[in-house]
């Protein structure tokens, strides 16, 4: 490995190598309000550190891809997505049953993980999706659910209380 | 562990552009879905990294990845997003993840602070949405997609198994446990990454 050398031509070398490290969550050796004050003034260093942020966020992002399993499970997760509603012929639902275990999962799921949307209860509970809705309409007609929307999200939580 | 293909991955291989995929769904081909998902799914982990500034939980970002696509493949799947020329797919997905990463940053209370009140003492002028303007514009993300094997082709050995400890999001006092980065101080290593950094800009020569 070569010794680095510092660059003298390089007005802005020490905020460059403090934004280098300061973007992966490192120490720098100089206070953050002077960084930032030149960051502030300085168009080359805030082109610097935007480009930084998105090198840095690339490469960790492919490598967090590369670990072992983790593309696996994102592959499986996308599988669920797209092919989860592929079902044809009509059988006749078995109510008590198919609604009300549903019921059951997404209750204990609420309970472990507080408030969750309703694609996140479809993808964790890997019901489908008219399953979710007549659970949570099971789950509301016995006030043991509670609903909020944030646009066109629709959110579930257990009751305060419950 | 050295992996060849660390920082050339198979993004979903499919010879169409986003948008030719898109038309094809809306045609009723939904299969392309899962072409369109693998193809971003890796994008947008990158986008989401790159606003939380410096984050190290990456299991947070992960299940907000997963956020992300639900929401694409709910719109997708209803016909909720119709191309408007080259380019206006990943512009919608990048749209899409900048408001649930900001929706999901509110409800977990991690809001970013102004800097006013970061550095309450010191009335600096330094303007209180300089973070945001700090973040990477899409053209960044861009231009890192496209460039970045050929700016690793540049480092040596040593340099790219330095890059991919860094990119694990290792601190350096934990790289400084593997055997080949032992004998380096801390400040060396800080400076070596950021030389390193130059050079895969072109900006230093070999």
């Amino acid at each position: 490995m070569t010794n680095p050398k510092k660059t003298k031509e390089n007005p802005c070398e020490k905020y460059e190598l403090a934004i280098t490290n300061y973007v992966m969550g490192e120490v720098i050796k100089i206070p953050e309000s002077e960084l930032f004050s030149h960051l502030a003034g300085c168009l080359s260093c805030q082109a610097d550190m935007r480009n930084w942020r998105a090198s840095y966020a690339t490469m960790r992002a492919r490598e967090y891809d590369a670990r072992p399993g983790v593309r696996q499970k994102m592959k499986a997760f996308i599988k669920g997505l797209v092919y989860q509603n592929k079902t044809a012929g009509k059988t006749p639902i078995d109510t008590k049953w198919e609604i009300g275990s549903a019921a059951g999962k997404i209750y204990d799921l609420l309970k472990t993980n507080g408030e969750m949307s309703i694609p996140r209860l479809m993808q964790k509970t890997g019901l489908k999706e008219y399953h979710i809705q007549q659970a949570i309409g099971w789950l509301a007609r016995e006030e043991k659910v509670a609903l909020s929307r944030d646009g066109q999200t629709a959110y579930a939580q257990l009751p305060s209380g419950a | 562990m050295v992996r060849d293909e660390w920082y050339n991955q198979d993004m979903g291989e499919d010879p169409r552009s986003d948008e030719d995929l898109v038309s094809a769904c809306l045609g009723g081909d939904k299969s392309v879905l899962e072409i369109l998902l693998t193809r971003y799914s890796t994008i947008i982990l990158s986008y989401l990294l790159g606003l939380s500034l410096f984050t190290r939980d990456e299991a947070y970002l992960d299940d907000l990845r997963q956020e992300v696509l639900l929401i694409i493949w709910t719109k997708l799947r209803d016909g909720l997003f119709m191309p408007a020329g080259p380019g206006s797919f990943k512009r919608w997905v990048y749209k899409i993840a900048y408001f649930e990463a900001l929706k999901q940053d509110k409800r977990r209370g991690k809001r970013a602070k102004p800097l006013s009140e970061v550095f309450p003492e010191e009335p600096t002028g330094i303007p209180d949405d300089l973070l945001i303007d700090l973040a990477p514009r899409v053209s960044d993300y861009e231009e890192a997609e496209l460039k970045l094997p050929e700016m690793l082709s540049r480092l040596s050995e040593e340099e790219q198994r330095l890059m991919r400890l860094v990119s694990e999001g290792k601190p350096y006092k934990e790289i400084q446990q593997d055997p080949s980065f032992s004998r380096y101080s801390l400040d060396y290593l800080m400076r070596k990454v950021y030389i390193i950094r130059q050079r895969m800009r072109g900006k230093e020569d070999k």
